[in-house]
């Protein structure tokens, strides 16, 4: 399996909690804040959410001694490294908005000790699974695109000549989303039997 | 259609964590049976307390990336995870989808930002994409070379 | 700056190709406190940072591993705060490098004591290595002579499959080759300015010196904690007949040049030019010229069309391939200190069974976000370059069949592609300051 989950539970105060909730429909809107993020391409996916209030088993009663807090649930693909790495050496400023009134946070500058926070922060993942385990995000990205342009492409099945032109045309185009296996290369793709048209 | 997330946070009965993550442990990989579901994330979790304001309970967070509406796949997975979801606090069984649903909506999680890596698509594309994208790149693999009528040949072989 | 008397020689400068002989020595300990009496006293003959007011006729290093320092007797509550993946050693971390130690030589397990000479001349280090065998053979300094591997440079700079190799390393802040354009990090000053290149913090090489994060790496505790570095030993066999063998083959194949397969794989040229500046054809002039031979970065060629995506030295040190002008490769940069083995496969020869090879030796303040993302992320691996699972052409995972695209209108595919390094052996060190090994016998 490709990917790695993380689950960090960070305790924040009310004002805090206030704004991000306040802040969360700006970011949301254009690229400014999802696009870096998105170009991350080992990130699967990363969300976050605030929990006001913690239930108990008595149902209506809350649990007054859980903190208010900042729940992040993220899973990518590489090593937990080069993740914390690219918070802190490419969107920064990102992760403070996120982060700053957290209880502890260190500021977002620096690898190590936002790599401690995370990890003083950090619950276990009991139980984890992905529908497709050897295909990180990009390769999902990529297929996703070579089957648009697949379903485009017109090869001439009859003229070898034709078809020759027309396949090294396609694989010129696709050539960035392809990454070409040996034939005895073990494991089976994912999807079972598919039929290539 | 992308993804809809889902993440619901309940708490466990009293004295019920050991059990659940025992629970969890011996689940047999339960979501390869609940169709639609392309990540999931189960675990016990217990936040750090408040100080001076005594224990915190214990926890299940459910969280999962699924296609569709929720309802249906909250009915399947609730089938499936019974065994772990059987130790939280008034959880009605799995038997009425219409209570599971509503017991998990009073739990649910509303995820305020996301992120998304990848475009939307179903599990089921996703991995007839990834199957072309397989096939593909061994027919570049094997035919790199090849004149056209060979390459012609193979193609009509394939 | 760092203090040079008491940082050992060969880690932030090479000593060069005028000491082209070397001979590593491994040592066990047999009883430790005879033991860090030597390793103490080797604190004298160790060759330093220092300048030479000439050129000695060999040098001198000492590492350990975590093996070597359990067997020294250090308190627990020191080696408690080594690095995991030290304390590990090598072999427990097969999956994520890649390695099978099932197979690797018997005499290159469990490794403990490492000294190496380097020598201007066969004789120097012949003579040179006779007394510190003979020393070690006695038995009454706790140490017994293993294993001794030999290695010795190769004409023209270059390695057994006929490439020039290291002459690009980390320019080092305050220390060494920071003029040198390429070496370093690229940044621009303000956006759409021209990139300029700055040198490496000299705390991604030697504990106890600000690095890349402005603080300083995690470290050991005193006497361990500066003046130091961790190295990676791996012995690597070549398969030189065959990776000459495949490459006539898959560009028979593809009807390609050989010289242009074989660079398509590596990324330069044999003389060293590289695929992004020279793209059609070498440049001996441009491999051969320092200044020159690594001012290049990949933001120009984002599709590979003249350096392919997987290509080694792009997977290697990818410079700012993954975007971000470099931003993600900065604190993953490793020094190479190795050098080739055996005698040289004369052109055309077949096969002779001889082992041959590199030493591969790198250095650098932590290991796990070092050489090991490299090798396990960047080599092993091909999703951070777009490519999937597609390893290394040249030192993708041992008996691995791949393939490797050539980007192009059309692309080619070299395939399959069957890997021709194999590891050996090997483990990871730490080279102590000084200091620490004269501070042995008290610990």
């Amino acid at each position: 399996m490709r990917a790695t989950p993380l689950t960090v539970l960070s305790p924040i105060p009310w004002w805090w909690a206030l704004w991000i909730r306040l802040t969360w429909p700006v970011a949301r809107i254009g690229n400014v804040v999802v696009g870096p993020l998105r170009r991350l391409s080992f990130i699967h996916f990363a969300r976050w959410a605030v929990i006001s209030r913690w239930p108990t088993d008595r149902q209506t009663r809350r649990d007054r001694a859980a903190p208010r807090s900042l729940l992040f649930l993220t899973s990518f693909d590489g090593s937990d490294i080069q993740y914390i790495e690219a918070f802190v050496r490419v969107v920064p400023w990102r992760i403070n908005g996120l982060y700053f009134g957290a209880k502890g946070f260190p500021g977002p500058r620096r690898f190590g000790p936002v790599a401690r926070f995370i990890d003083g922060q950090s619950h276990p993942v009991d139980h984890f699974w992905m529908a497709y385990p050897e295909a990180s995000t990009t390769m999902v990205a990529q297929a996703l695109e070579l089957r648009d342009a697949y379903a485009a492409a017109r090869f001439d099945d009859d003229d070898p000549a034709r078809f020759a032109a027309q396949w090294r045309a396609f694989l010129t185009e696709v050539q960035e989303w392809l990454s070409p296996s040996a034939p005895a290369s073990g494991a089976q793709p994912p999807g079972g039997e598919t039929p290539w048209a | 259609m992308g993804l809809t997330p889902f993440v619901v946070l309940a708490p466990l009965r009293a004295g019920e964590a050991a059990a659940a993550r025992a629970a969890i442990a011996a689940l047999d990989e339960p979501f390869a049976r609940v169709p639609g579901t392309h990540l999931a994330r189960l675990q016990v979790l217990r936040p750090p307390p408040r100080r001076f304001r005594g224990r915190t309970g214990h926890y299940l967070l459910l969280a999962a990336d699924h296609d569709g509406p929720a309802e249906p796949w909250l009915a399947a997975a609730a089938r499936e995870l019974e065994p772990v979801l059987a130790h939280c606090a008034f959880f009605p069984g799995a038997a009425d989808a219409a209570e599971v649903a509503r017991w998990a909506r009073a739990r649910e999680v509303r995820v305020g930002f996301s992120v998304i890596g990848s475009p939307g698509a179903t599990v089921k594309e996703v991995g007839d994409a990834l199957a072309l994208r397989a096939r593909l790149a061994r027919f570049a693999a094997e035919t790199a070379g090849l004149d056209d009528a060979a390459l012609h040949a193979a193609w009509r072989a394939r | 700056m760092i203090d040079v008397a008491d940082l050992q020689g060969g880690i932030v400068r090479g000593y060069g190709r005028r000491f082209g002989f070397a001979r590593h020595l491994f040592t066990r300990i047999r009883e430790p406190a005879s033991a860090r009496m030597f390793l103490s006293a080797m604190a004298g003959p160790v060759t330093t940072e220092e300048e030479w007011a000439g050129h000695p006729p060999t040098t001198l290093n000492v590492a350990l591993s975590f093996r070597a320092l359990e067997a020294l007797g250090l308190p627990a509550a020191l080696l408690d705060r080594f690095p995991p993946e030290f304390r590990c050693g090598m072999a427990h971390r097969a999956e994520r490098l890649g390695d099978d130690p099932r197979t690797w030589d018997d005499d290159l397990r469990d490794l403990e004591v490492l000294l190496v000479v380097h020598a201007q001349s066969a004789q120097a280090l012949a003579e040179e290595c006779a007394g510190w065998e003979r020393a070690l053979d006695r038995g009454d300094h706790g140490l017994q002579l293993a294993h001794v591997q030999e290695a010795g440079l190769l004409g023209e700079q270059r390695e057994h499959f006929g490439f020039t190799d290291g002459f690009s390393q980390p320019a080092i802040e305050g220390v060494a080759r920071e003029e040198i354009r390429g070496q370093g990090i690229p940044y621009r000053r303000r956006p759409l300015a021209p990139v300029r290149w700055r040198a490496v913090k000299p705390g991604e090489f030697v504990l106890g010196y600000v690095d890349e994060d402005r603080g300083l790496a995690p470290a050991p505790p005193a006497p361990f904690h500066r003046n130091a570095t961790f190295m990676v030993w791996r012995k690597l066999r070549q398969d030189v007949a065959g990776f000459r063998a495949q490459i006539a083959e898959q560009a028979r194949r593809l009807g390609l040049g050989e010289e242009l397969v074989a660079a398509k794989l590596v990324g330069r040229w044999r003389d060293g030019s590289p695929l992004v500046l020279r793209p059609d054809a070498p440049d001996r002039e441009l491999g051969y010229d320092k200044e020159r031979a690594n001012d290049f970065r990949y933001g120009n060629d984002p599709l590979g069309l003249r350096c392919p995506r997987g290509a080694h030295v792009r997977r290697t040190n990818p410079r700012d391939a993954l975007g971000w002008e470099g931003r993600l490769t900065a604190r993953h940069r490793i020094l190479r200190r190795g050098m080739p083995y055996g005698p040289e496969l004369p052109p055309g020869a077949e096969d002779d069974g001889v082992d041959r090879g590199l030493l591969f030796v790198c250095m650098q303040a932590s290991i796990a976000r070092q050489f090991e993302i490299v090798q396990s992320q960047w080599c092993n691996d091909g999703n951070a370059f777009g490519l999937g699972a597609q390893p290394d052409p040249i030192t993708g995972p041992a008996g691995g069949i791949a393939a490797h695209m050539i980007e192009g209108a059309p692309p080619q595919v070299v395939s399959p592609l069957r890997s021709c390094v194999e590891c050996r052996g090997g483990e990871y060190f730490f080279v102590p300051s000084i200091a620490a090994l004269r501070a042995l016998p008290g610990l």
